[in-house]
């Protein structure tokens, strides 16, 4: 039978979006202060490092990391990582001389990109703070007075290094150590950009903080490094989201997020990841939660070639609770390798994952997640439920979780179904009056909404209406 | 320590089995559950007791080939640690290739509710009879 009915009236308010159409996919000229050669060598570290002029002991870290990503294997679980080619992508490009404080001295090309990605009208209205990210450098960095007196840093990572060398030497690569995994090691070599947050002692930030990552060229390598410090009782939201033109080739993007939530604090990392589904998004992001600490992560893929990215929460101190909330959309030619890891080291530690997954037209989704609870995590306490819905014959979903117990006093459930949308359902609502493809849609909404509820609303409008345009016409 | 190491595999889409690893034995179960043909059901369920310095891993997978329609699968693992150092690994995967399905999944890994021991205990058990009468129960 028919899954995902074509739309049979034209109901499409805004005629620019098609269905199924990626509307970020336009890309601007290149006026590019510089651009490094293609493919990746010692000479490129070095080059990137004395460019960007940075202390001694980050050169020797990078070309430490650039031999440790030479010896690693490319990892022998999840997605197909064959269709990378290291030596046709461009590691470094600057788009611009520096990091602008006003939208209008930012350059033209630059500037319309984001003007189209409608970030300054964003800006004005809810966030604390925006950072632009183009290719390789933030282009564009703001923060309302209010937040920068209460002594709340944020800045590109490349400006931290120069002004709070101390803040960085501290906890840079403290958490994600180069030798973790093979595309750790590529972004401890040539990272560039990425945001650096610090909010002191119980300031909590009331306006979340964006950032925004773009890319633009053919070939590029986009590898951001993001370093969030927040301090005793503090509280902040992280919003990041991404998206690139659409090329014949393909693009990487291999980020590392670290995050230090100290006794009491709490931190929400937010992600909206639409890369255009030529791009291969392998990222590490990793938390460290002390006692008392909530760390959340709100993970949404909808685009990208192939993702692999699995948010940590490693709860070190009592009663740390971490908070996994992921939503996959794997479509043509798509595979989501998605969903999360939380630790448990210390007692009395909580941790939840709802992952929800939807698959459709050929695409992939796959939940892969670990729970580990060590020796002395007494009474811990951890829930995993992960659904995946699969709308049609072509399309495949898996789940892979993994759960290690070493301590006897604690609680593990997990869960998980993988479905179709139910007839009933459909029968109901069509019984109601709802043509067959609103009434799917609906049934989609409402599976994952649990993670939509907890976005801010205008993230969650867009991912409905994301959500919503890559099912429309779908037949099954 | 773990001087005894058992390894049992089995392939198949129904089972009910209980099982108790004792005092220092490792135990690696592995089920998987291959559904190729339309309308085929199965349910796998394990239940498991892990005693004090064993070791448990079970890895279940269900499989719902390309075509099988209308398949219901469904895997329950089920362990209880009881003692000191019981350790236990739960691996239940899923493989999906086909949208006319129902397949699913629970684990749980937990220990002896205190408040049944304490019912049982106020009783007039004894501690050790609490937790043996509540494996039973766990296991039947």
């Amino acid at each position: 039978m028919t899954r995902f009915a074509p739309i049979k009236d034209a109901k499409i308010e805004d005629t620019s979006y098609q269905p199924g159409e990626y509307k970020y996919g336009f890309s601007m000229p290149e006026n590019y202060v510089f651009k490094a050669e293609r493919g990746l060598s010692e000479k490129v570290v070095r080059m990137i490092s004395a460019m960007k002029k940075e202390p001694d002991w980050m050169a020797q870290y990078r070309l430490h990391a650039y031999k440790i990503f030479m010896d690693k294997p490319m990892p022998d679980f999840g997605a197909d990582l064959s269709g990378i080619d290291f030596d046709n992508i461009f590691y470094y490009i600057k788009p611009s001389e520096k990091t602008e404080k006003n939208w209008d001295d930012v350059p033209s090309d630059i500037k319309s990109t984001y003007d189209r990605l409608g970030i300054p009208e964003a800006e004005k209205q809810y966030l604390g703070g925006v950072k632009a990210q183009y290719e390789s450098e933030v282009v564009y960095g703001s923060l309302i007075k209010r937040l920068s007196d209460m002594g709340i840093i944020f800045c590109g990572m490349d400006e931290a290094l120069i002004k709070y060398p101390e803040l960085v030497k501290e906890y840079f690569g403290k958490i994600i150590p180069s030798a973790d995994n093979k595309f750790a090691a590529l972004n401890s070599a040539v990272w560039s950009g990425g945001s650096f947050i610090y909010v002191p002692k119980g300031v909590k930030v009331d306006l979340p903080l964006q950032a925004y990552f773009r890319i633009n060229s053919a070939n590029m390598g986009q590898f951001e490094r993001t370093l969030i410090i927040v301090d005793e009782g503090a509280y902040v939201h992280y919003v990041e989201g991404c998206t690139a033109p659409i090329y014949t080739t393909d693009s990487l993007h291999s980020a590392v997020v670290e995050i230090f939530v100290k006794k009491g604090a709490r931190c929400r990392y937010t992600t909206i990841q639409n890369w255009s589904t030529n791009v291969y998004n392998l990222v590490t992001k990793r938390a460290r939660v002390e006692e008392d600490g909530v760390m959340e992560w709100i993970d949404g893929n909808l685009g990208s070639k192939v993702t692999m990215k699995y948010p940590a929460v490693f709860l070190v101190g009592k009663r740390a609770h971490g908070e996994i909330l992921s939503v996959a959309v794997a479509g043509n030619g798509q595979h989501q390798d998605a969903g999360g890891k939380c630790v448990h080291l210390a007692p009395d530690t909580t941790s939840r994952i709802i992952s929800k997954s939807i698959s459709l037209r050929g695409g992939r989704a796959s939940y892969r997640g670990l729970i580990q609870m060590n020796k002395g995590a007494n009474n811990a306490r951890s829930k995993v439920v992960c659904d995946a819905l699969i709308l049609d014959k072509t399309s495949r979903s898996d789940t892979y979780p993994v759960n290690k117990i070493d301590e006897n006093n604690v609680v593990l459930e997990h869960e998980a179904t993988v479905s179709k949308i139910g007839e009933e359902q459909l029968f109901y609502l069509m019984s109601r009056g709802f043509e067959e493809h609103e009434a799917e849609a609906m049934i989609v909404n409402g599976f994952i909404e649990p993670i939509v509820k907890e976005l801010p609303m205008e993230y969650s409008l867009e991912l409905n209406r994301l959500i919503n345009l890559q099912m429309e016409g779908s037949v099954g | 320590m773990n001087t005894n190491i058992i390894n049992l595999k089995y392939t198949g889409r129904n089972l009910k089995k209980t099982l108790i690893v004792n005092p220092g034995e490792t135990v690696n179960l592995t089920t998987i559950s291959r559904y190729t043909k339309p309308r085929q059901t199965g349910e796998v369920e394990i239940r498991a007791v892990v005693r004090e310095n064993a070791f448990l891993k079970l890895k279940g997978t269900i499989i719902i080939a390309k075509g099988a329609e209308l398949v219901e699968g469904f895997l329950r693992q089920k362990v209880l640690l009881v003692g000191e150092n019981a350790r236990a690994e739960a691996i239940p995967e899923l493989e999906i290739e086909c949208n006319e399905v129902k397949a699913s999944h629970a684990a749980s890994v937990g220990r002896i509710d205190e408040e049944q021991i304490f019912y049982l205990m106020s009783r007039g058990l004894s501690k050790k009879e609490s937790e043996e009468l509540i494996i039973e129960a766990f296991l039947s």
